[in-house]
């Protein structure tokens, strides 16, 4: 069953000379329960595709469907409920916030959309992302890899259908990447969920179920 | 050998092309910083200019006028006046004795055809009076006596001393179109021959050389001595005080413009240091960056320094342009190139002092950053704590906002502060123009008792024998009269004041009129209030003939003498039935209020427009101020909003935040502003109604105070809606990877 497509998905930057194609029309399925490694050099377009796939970028031409409904077709406000409920995102800077502590973190897009977070699911993403002990703490006083992990257990504490992951092991040990890898593909086998990841790492991309690469805006691979 | 290398550390290019692009990257923050030093350099500049324009202007008047005027002249001292050489300018002139006719007060004149460079009523129309039958008026007089306003109308004039004579109009005299005193020119031949002025003493107005550039009490030094080898007594030198008075700078003007100015100065430092450090601590990476590519703390000091120094300069020069246009509209016959482009530099120096010193901390700060901590580098690193109390807070929109209040205290309290002291600036300014209505300024004098002022005719009061005392016998203002003007539907009381003629003797002066004026038992406290030296026991003043002198410094200043404590004076009294001389002993002096306020009334007003005009200005600047800081507070944290859109916090919520956060902010600035602003408007009027602005009454600006609320709480719903609706024309991801 397939959870998300993409249809000719372009994105181009500037116009005329100055026109950088990002995205260069990508067709893409992914089927529900589906582990998804990208692949490909820097450039070549994979960040630009994960965020289109997760609604916080607008395609030129084409179009994002998730579960059948189209991303570009609901409103700002739709869009971004749609996105807290439904995506869960891990991104390459982090993007915590600073004044909330570890937990607080973790829990902020259920608490905004206005639900009580599950706390025993959410004490045993702590637990495995060896995060016990830091939740009061304050995340800029963090490692880049204990702020990795808070990100993901964020990612995953809605229980979101999709989990979108732009280098989630990118700041971690290989012991630890391997660990959070295997936490992931447990949580998406438990919850039927969907992930989606960038990657660098061969080792870490062997791990998913299937291995897409982009070069120039286009998929090549996969 | 040895050779020491010097290490060359060339780099003025690389840093001027560095702070050139960052300014061009941080447009927003470049604007705000730009707003908030034009404006104060505005401020500033308008303040001073203004200033300098009057007292450019009030030195224009001044040069056609006298400096000093010599009275009561006999045609010797006229003589010995006119040989000396001091006296570059001399010119004779009269001054009779005025009389009422149909509520107008006339006043027979005559001065010399030509006075140049003395500034006198010039003809406008017609000739200057040529033989004994021929006057100059305004063509208000004419109207004042019902004649039509031609050349050649005959008009009868009635003296004081009942005579008539008629006098044909020969010419116009300029100016008077609105004034209580019509002036009539006579010509020479009615000066020395005609009823009203042949008896008359001429008076002789001069110009002195060089007094220009005397001390004040050089100048007065100088035109006494020429008045005692002319033979003319000291009480008949008569200095303009106005030129007198404009050769020391007046010291409270200057303090006052000092004193705003500091403050001015202040708050900018305030606000350009938390815009600059907002934007330093936002840009925190880039300079970590630099250095990690090999730039020095210093480098990285200078660079912060150089983009100050643009800003500086560029707001500074657009300040100083609209205060020059603002200035020159205000005062445009007070301008002068000169004094604007020294103020203007001092200004413009002063104000590269007070960047220079905002941005010292911002530029350590961008110096202080290694490589490895700029990429970890949030402000809230700022602030010591590691962890929080509680694990979980309720994290509402609300919520949020006071916890991001919350964990950057330093950067709200400074945000808080810098609007309060636009706050306070607004409120003392509102209080100065509610606590000064125009009706409390023209009720100054007797008219803050009442509305009306009923006293004896002048004309009665010159004719009548005995003159006041002479109609104090037969008193018209007596309780009866009173009673009945109480009986008047709508009055609601009236005040009596008592004084009576007299002449007396002491030191020089035999025979001077004055005049004398009880007070009550009840009301010596007050007058042992406003004693300035000596003590009195009403009940002894009663028994020994004791008497107190008010103004004493009037006196200094007419006579060169004071009344002294202990010495006796004899005075001179028509008691009903005949003259009494009688002698009475100086126990103690006093320097009234009233009388100062006379003296200082022309130098008041041109204060009291000066910081009414300033107050609006200041209204002005402290609510730019405020949008600035508002607007600023939250387009510098663009990605941070971002960031927190990104993980599924909608518009509204988002909205709702930056609301809450406004919402504080507007909290503890309106505290600030109530506290000190009420405290700073109270003293405000305080130390004016001490230096003698007795009209002014504190008020609270409440309407000033409700508007000022009003804007403070709706910029931020406001400003958060137009951002959120701006943060849109990008899309979320090119919001998150931005720096500004």
């Amino acid at each position: 069953m397939k959870i998300l497509e993409t249809k000719n998905v372009k994105k181009y930057y500037g116009n005329g000379d100055n026109c950088v194609k990002a995205l260069d029309g990508v067709d893409l399925s992914v089927d529900k329960g589906e582990l998804l490694a990208i692949v490909g050099t820097s450039g070549s377009g994979k960040s630009t595709l994960l965020h289109m796939l997760g609604g916080l970028d607008i395609p030129t031409e084409g179009s994002v469907m998730i579960n059948g409904k189209e991303l570009s077709k609901m409103k700002e406000e739709q869009l971004t409920i749609f996105r807290r409920r439904q995506i869960g995102f891990v991104f390459q800077n982090y993007n915590l916030v600073p004044m909330l502590n570890v937990y607080e973190n973790i829990v902020l897009p259920l608490e905004l959309d206005g639900n009580k977070p599950d706390r025993k699911y959410v004490h045993g993403i702590i637990d495995l992302l060896h995060l016990k002990g830091t939740e009061t703490r304050f995340t800029n006083g963090l490692s880049g890899g204990q702020q990795q992990r808070v990100a993901i257990a964020r990612a995953l504490a809605s229980k979101p259908a999709i989990i979108l992951a732009d280098e989630p092991t990118g700041n971690l040990d290989s012991k630890t990447s391997q660990e959070v890898l295997g936490l992931l593909k447990m949580s998406i086998k438990k919850f039927g969920q969907t992930l989606v990841m960038i990657t660098h790492n061969n080792e870490i991309a062997q791990l998913a179920d299937r291995i897409i690469r982009i070069e120039d805006g286009r998929i090549c691979e996969g | 050998m040895k050779r020491r290398e010097k290490i060359k550390n060339n780099n003025k290019r690389i840093i001027g092309h560095l702070a050139a692009r960052s300014l061009r990257t941080s447009k927003t923050r470049n604007i705000f910083i730009l707003l908030t030093i034009a404006l104060s350099v505005g401020l500033l500049g308008v303040m001073t200019l203004a200033y300098s324009g009057t007292v450019v202007e009030r030195n224009k008047e001044i040069s056609v006028m006298q400096h000093v005027i010599y009275e009561n002249l006999a045609d010797p001292q006229i003589k010995a006046l006119e040989n000396t050489k001091k006296i570059d300018f001399l010119t004779l002139a009269k001054l009779g004795q005025g009389f009422e006719i149909n509520g107008g007060m006339v006043r027979p004149v005559y001065y010399e055809e030509i006075t140049e460079p003395i500034q006198t009523n010039s003809i406008c129309e017609g000739t200057y009076p040529q033989n004994i039958h021929e006057i100059a008026v305004n063509r208000s007089f004419m109207n004042l006596m019902g004649l039509s306003a031609s050349i050649g109308e005959t008009v009868s004039l009635t003296f004081l001393d009942g005579e008539s004579e008629a006098f044909v109009v020969a010419g116009f005299l300029e100016g008077g179109e609105v004034t209580k005193v019509y002036p009539v020119l006579f010509s020479k031949e009615y000066a020395e021959a005609g009823s009203q002025l042949k008896d008359i003493p001429y008076q002789a107005l001069c110009r002195i050389q060089g007094a220009e550039k005397q001390s004040e009490q050089a100048f007065l030094e100088t035109i006494r001595t020429i008045g005692a080898d002319a033979g003319v007594e000291r009480k008949n030198i008569n200095e303009n005080n106005n030129f007198s008075s404009s050769l020391t700078m007046s010291a409270i003007d200057v303090l006052v413009i000092a004193g705003v100015g500091v403050g001015i100065l202040l708050v900018s430092v305030l606000v350009v240091y938390s815009v600059f450090y907002l934007s330093v601590a936002g840009r925190i990476q880039q300079y970590g960056q630099l250095r990690t590519l090999g730039a020095t703390k210093r480098q990285i000091k200078a660079l912060v320094n150089r983009e100050g120094i643009i800003l500086c300069i560029a707001g500074a020069v657009s300040g100083l342009l609209i205060a020059w246009l603002i200035a020159y509209c205000i005062k445009p016959q007070g301008w002068n190139w000169e004094h604007t482009l020294i103020l203007s530099l001092v200004i413009f120096l002063a104000d590269l002092i007070t960047v220079f010193v905002s941005i010292r901390k911002p530029a350590k700060l961008a110096a202080s950053v290694s490589a490895i901590e700029a990429s970890g580098f949030s402000q809230y690193r700022q602030n010591g704590e590691k962890e929080s109390k509680k694990i979980l807070r309720k994290l509402t929109p609300l919520n949020l906002a006071v916890m991001s209040a919350m964990r950057n205290r330093k950067k709200t309290l400074l945000t808080m502060i810098s609007l309060g002291v636009g706050g306070v600036l607004l409120l003392t300014g509102a209080a100065f123009i509610v606590s000064m209505t125009p009706e409390d300024y023209s009720r100054q004098g007797f008219y803050q008792w009442g509305e009306f002022v009923i006293n004896y005719d002048y004309n009665a009061t010159q004719t009548v024998e005995n003159g006041n005392v002479g109609i104090q016998m037969n008193n018209p203002l007596n309780d009866e009269l009173i009673a009945s003007i109480q009986g008047i539907n709508g009055v609601k009381d009236v005040l009596s004041f008592n004084k009576t003629q007299i002449s007396y003797d002491y030191k020089d002066e035999i025979n001077a009129t004055d005049s004398l004026a009880p007070f009550t038992r009840e009301n010596q406290e007050n007058v042992k209030d406003a004693l300035a030296e000596g003590s009195f026991d009403y009940d002894e003043m009663i028994a020994k003939d004791e008497i107190l002198i008010a103004n004493n410094t009037v006196a200094d200043e007419i006579f060169g003498w004071k009344f002294e404590m202990g010495d006796i004076v004899t005075i001179r009294y028509f008691n009903g039935v005949e003259e009494v001389e009688k002698e009475f002993t100086i126990v103690g002096s006093m320097d009234t209020l009233s009388e100062q306020l006379i003296l200082d009334k022309t130098s008041f007003t041109l204060l009291n427009k000066m910081i009414l005009g300033l107050s609006i200005f200041i209204i002005g600047f402290s609510l730019i101020n405020l949008i600035n800081t508002l607007i600023t507070n939250i387009v510098s944290r663009r990605q941070e909003f971002s960031m927190l859109q990104s993980i599924g916090m909608s518009n509204r919520q988002l909205m709702r935040m930056i609301q809450g956060e406004g919402l504080i902010l507007a909290l503890g600035n309106l505290v600030i502003t109530l506290i000190l602003g009420t405290g700073a408007g109270y003293l405000m009027v305080y130390l004016l109604r001490s230096v003698g602005a007795t009209y002014m009454h504190y008020r609270f600006p409440s309407w000033y105070f409700m508007g000022y609320v009003l804007v403070t709480l709706l910029v931020p719903v406001f400003v958060s809606g137009a951002s959120v609706r701006a943060f849109h024309k990008a899309s979320l991801v090119d919001r998150l990877r931005k720096m500004e």
